[in-house]
């Protein structure tokens, strides 16, 4: 199944990216070509073939107009870094609502082909102080405006773009790991040993979709910005049963979690949002919501994980 | 170029011949390497993963042995080069074997670098996507230079030496080593003009050698400092980083300067005098080194801030008898050793050198781990191998194979050159003649 | 699947003791579909069919299969639709063609899977009644206003739609963003104020989207209007200072470097010619 999504998802890139050829493809879809209304013979090329888009519009283009676009490697590493123009993505984080349900690390962990080991998102369980509550915390990668990951990198293999989405370009680490000590989140994880995950066929790398990864080389949570770049919000935000991540571009204000859309500056103003650890300086792009009004208690969260998971919450305390 | 009779009598031997115990000690020292090697090609085949190295403890002994050996490479930079700049003239018999420790320890050191990097192969992208705001690239450049400098530091005073031993007649080695010592020596014949030339070169060299090296160990230090983790984030690093280099590169001179004269017999050319005069400096930088890693955990202990509590916490618990040993044992136990005149023996100031070694290594390691193990979000891992540091086999055969390349290296360049500067002893006689 | 009332999970918890009780059925899949309606603001028809299905209480795609589109209580079939990864099939419906109209005035669609191997069958049924919603925007004594009409056809009569209540959306990058609701009048009309505050692109334009959302009767119906009224967002050019993050390091650091290297390799370049000088005089003398 992830195999389909990764074509999928590389042929829709293929269609929204770039490929002129294939952007009369989509407009030909617009125009209202259907399976229900054959327009064969209305232009004068004559030849015309049908197409089935990734929607699964069956559409008609002129075969002249149709060009074959293979990306290389080297294009779609160039895009990554430009990122999308315009936009500055953020992401909102509600701990009133997150009860460990752990459907976010599994859907980031299948999205990029992650080793069970590797978490992208990590969820904490946190008490600040031992007459405080306890609440569950979720930590993608901040995508820091200062990101001292980035700052400290010796080669470029970790960037920040326009659109406030920090990237690693697993093709240019060479594993210092000196980013795993800048950034003060933990956000980054390491391949220690070869995570045996092979390219899926017709796939070509993407530092945007970053898989597989590889050994050797640092990876962490990238806001799935081939996702984004397909005006789709990341997999965990649409995974979570409980609609705690909500993700949005700050220009427009906005942040969905895929099921209610919301005004960003009101949502902050309503909900009293703030960054984790503002006194560090780093600019997060993620804001979270205090666990006010909770709707599951904490304990609730320790429940459904197997064992293993639990295990890691044992010593979870005040600190 | 002639040198004087007994002198060249006395230091030759160990380059014309080599005695069976070399061969073994050299031996050792190679399958020590060889085990190194095994477990650097298991760390290659089967990735990081043999490591004791995690998530989050991603530097370890790797990081500790570079921080470690570039330290002892400050041996060559502060005798050698402040020595010869104040023109101390004790330090004649021991300039060879400094400048030997700095430029051995700054070859092997940034080896460690490459065992910690997770692709090796990539190694080169340093060079072609550097970025020039990462300290990593200033450390890059600036071991690169430091390199450089003490290449050519080193080879200025092997200049005279070898165009003596080119001179020496009577020296029986194999005709290709006579050779070497004729290319090597660029025709040097000690006119007033070539001894004037050499004389502001090594100056001039000698300077920049003590500059580079403290800009070497600052940027080293700078590594851990730019980076928010607490412990790490600190002002003081930069000469707390220095001055702790040159405190280990005494105690390494001062155990080289024992095994040296035991094993070459030098005991004529390095006395008690000198094992006193230097271990008067080891004296000097333990103070300033305790002084600074006293004024750093005091400020860190003093204040409230939860990272650092919890790092202080960590440090006197965890790590509690390390942290004593270190700390406590390793700066104030050679103080009172060589402070003491009663004390004041070759043997012992070489007990007191060695513990001040090992804690300082200890010292390093206390600063690179228990900050790891203190992220900024408590670590929450069920695997109980992902949260606390130990070193596997791997990582310690590679540190072994580090010192014994080190002490094959010093064994091979015994065999080559004199381990005591003939140029520089003949000097003293001519400044006694003077007199 | 959204689980907010303890009271819920029980009932769910109930009803998986009960099935787990029915022995090792769990084994087939039993897969959901969703059949929905669409008519965008060019009038244009679309049929979207989502096949999905239960698994650990996550609700998960089933891509690659062929769900049959129909319309017409005598189902005529309309397209054979292989599902995408998200497990959806669509077919947009030509405005040529004629839809079969039911006695009461309704279009009928039915889409079915037929199962296969492990996987139940599935099917789904709505019925459409033509809604035609008209938008326009326009500023009312300076007052962002927008004026609302809907109304449904029956033979050749237009008849009001009234008592029915729809949302105004500002268009935006992932979902569209609820801006103001109402609900349309006898006459079948709706006035709305628009807010002044909402943010649009940086020069102020919005695409405003009034839309039946999932309407029982009308299914998903929406009009768009690009306007003026959003105010200027706050973007700024991609700033190309150099930074500790940007590409290109801070001035005052290449500047320091520099100084630095040229300082310390022009002593290098010093000694090395030293040397040289040594071996220049070595020759000198021995030609001597």
């Amino acid at each position: 199944m992830a195999k389909n999504e990764l074509e999928q998802s590389s042929r829709r890139k293929f269609l929204k990216k770039f490929g002129m050829g294939v952007g009369v493809l989509s407009i030909a879809g617009v125009a209202g070509a259907s399976v229900l209304n054959s327009k064969t013979g209305k232009t004068s090329s004559g030849k015309r073939i049908k197409l089935l888009t990734a929607d699964g519009k069956l559409v008609e283009a002129n075969a002249d107009d149709l060009t074959e676009v293979t990306l290389s490697t080297d294009t779609l590493k160039e895009e990554a870094r430009k990122g999308l123009t315009g936009r500055k993505f953020v992401m909102v984080i509600d701990l009133a609502k997150c009860k460990n349900a752990r459907k976010c690390v599994e859907a980031c962990q299948e999205g990029h082909m992650l080793p069970k080991s590797h978490e992208w998102i990590r969820l904490y369980l946190l008490q600040d102080d031992k007459e405080t509550s306890r609440y569950w915390f979720p930590r993608p990668c901040f995508h820091c405006d200062k990101p001292m990951c980035v700052s400290v990198c010796p080669v470029g293999a970790t960037y920040k773009r326009h659109d406030g989405i920090v990237l690693v370009d697993n093709q240019r680490c060479i594993g210092c790991k000196f980013c795993m000590t800048g950034c003060p989140y933990s956000a980054r994880v390491f391949n220690w040993k070869d995570p045996e995950v092979k390219m899926p066929e017709g796939h070509q790398y993407d530092p945007e979709l970053n898989i597989p990864p590889v050994e050797g080389t640092v990876g962490k949570c990238i806001f799935c910005a081939d996702r984004v770049r397909k005006n789709e919000i990341p997999r965990c935000a649409a995974a979570c049963p409980m609609g705690v991540i909500y993700f949005g571009d700050i220009y427009e204000d906005t942040v969905t979690n895929g099921v209610e859309t919301l005004r960003l500056s009101k949502l902050m103003t309503d909900r009293g949002g703030f960054r984790y650890r503002e006194d560090l300086g780093t600019l997060p792009s993620v804001f979270y919501l205090p666990p006010t009004q909770r709707m599951f208690p904490v304990e609730r969260g320790l429940e459904n994980p197997d064992s293993t998971i639990k295990e890691r919450y044992k010593n979870a305390g005040p600190r | 170029m002639q040198a004087d009779n007994k002198l060249l009598k006395d230091l030759t031997p160990e380059i014309e011949g080599t005695k069976a115990s070399w061969y073994i000690t050299f031996s050792i020292f190679f399958i020590i390497f060889v085990i190194g090697i095994y477990g650097l090609v298991q760390q290659i085949s089967k990735g990081h993963i043999v490591t004791g190295m995690r998530d989050n403890v991603v530097w370890g002994v790797y990081i500790v042995n570079f921080i470690f050996f570039m330290g002892l490479s400050y041996a060559g930079a502060i005798l050698s080069g402040a020595l010869h700049l104040f023109h101390t003239s004790w330090r004649r018999p021991i300039i060879r074997l400094a400048e030997l420790i700095t430029v051995i320890s700054l070859v092997i050191g940034p080896f460690f670098i490459f065992f910690c990097i997770g692709r090796l192969d990539r190694l080169y992208f340093l060079f072609i996507h550097p970025r020039i705001q990462s300290p990593i690239t200033w450390d890059v450049i600036a071991i690169c230079t430091d390199l450089v400098g003490c290449f050519i530091f080193l080879y200025l005073s092997f200049i005279e030496d070898f165009a003596i031993l080119r001179d020496y007649k009577e020296l029986e080695v194999p005709n290709w080593k006579k050779k070497v010592y004729s290319i090597l020596s660029l025709g040097f014949t000690g006119t007033e003009q070539q001894r004037k030339i050499i004389a502001s070169a090594r100056t001039i060299m000698a300077t920049m050698i003590i500059a580079i090296a403290i800009i070497v160990y600052s940027v080293l230090s700078w590594i851990f400092g730019v980076t928010l983790q607490p412990g790490w984030h600190s002002t003081i690093f930069g000469p707390y980083f220095v001055i702790s280099a040159v405190f280990s590169g005494t105690g390494i001179l001062i155990i080289l300067m024992w095994i040296f004269r035991k094993i070459y017999h030098l005991e004529n050319y390095i006395t008690l005098r000198h094992f006193k005069n230097v271990g008067v400096l080891l004296i000097v930088v333990s103070a300033f080194y305790g002084y600074f890693t006293f004024s750093d955990y005091l400020t860190k202990w003093y204040g409230s801030v939860k990272m650092d509590s919890l790092l202080i916490d960590k440090l006197f618990s965890d790590y509690y008898s390390l942290f004593i040993f270190a700390n406590y044992v390793g700066i104030l136990l050679p103080i009172i050793i060589i402070g003491l005149p009663k004390f004041r023996t070759i043997r012992n100031i070489t007990i007191a050198a060695a513990i001040a070694l090992v804690a300082l290594w200890i010292n390093r390691y206390l600063i690179v781990v228990p900050t790891l193990e203190t992220p900024f979000l408590p670590i929450q891992d069920s695997r109980a191998e992902w949260v606390h540091y130990s070193p596997t086999w791997v990582e310690w055969s590679l540190t072994l194979a580090g010192i014994s390349v080190f002490g094959m290296l010093f064994m091979l360049v015994s065999k080559i050159a004199p381990i005591i500067s003939i140029s520089e002893m003949q000097e003293i006689d001519e400044e006694e003649l003077l007199k | 699947m959204k689980v907010h009332q303890y009271s819920i999970l029980l009932i769910l918890n109930i009803v998986t003791l009960f099935t787990s009780n029915t022995g090792y059925a769990q084994e087939k899949i039993s897969p959901n579909l969703k059949l929905q309606y669409f008519k965008n603001t060019d009038d244009q028809r679309l049929l979207k069919a989502t096949l999905t299905f239960t698994q650990k209480r996550n609700e998960k795609p089933l891509p690659n299969r062929e769900v049959t589109f129909y319309a017409g209580s005598k189902k005529e079939i309309l397209a054979k639709i292989i599902t995408n990864e998200k497990g959806t099939a669509s077919i947009q419906l030509s405005n040529d063609y004629k839809l079969p109209l039911e006695k009461d005035g309704t279009w009928f669609f039915s889409s079915d899977f037929t199962g296969k191997d492990s996987i139940d069958a599935a099917s789904s049924e709505i019925s459409i009644k033509d809604v035609h919603l008209e938008m326009t925007a326009n500023l009312v004594d300076s007052i962002k206003t927008i004026n609302l009409k809907a109304y449904t056809s029956d033979n050749g009569k237009n008849i009001p739609v009234s008592g029915e209540a729809i949302n105004i959306f500002a268009a935006r990058m992932f979902n569209p963003l609820p801006i103001i609701d109402g609900t349309f009048d006898s006459n079948g009309t709706l006035s709305l104020e628009f807010p002044s505050d909402v943010p649009g692109d940086k020069d102020g334009n919005l695409t405003i989207i009034a839309k039946f959302d999932d309407h029982p009767t009308f299914g998903n119906v929406e009009k768009r209007e690009v306007s003026q009224w959003g105010i200027p967002s706050r973007y700024q050019e991609p700033n190309t200072h150099r930074a500790l993050w940007t590409k290109g390091a801070p001035t005052w650091m290449i500047v320091a470097l520099t100084i630095m290297l040229i300082g310390v390799w022009g002593h290098y370049m010093y000694a090395i010619i030293c040397l040289i000088r040594i071996k220049r005089s070595a020759k000198k003398e021995k030609n001597n």
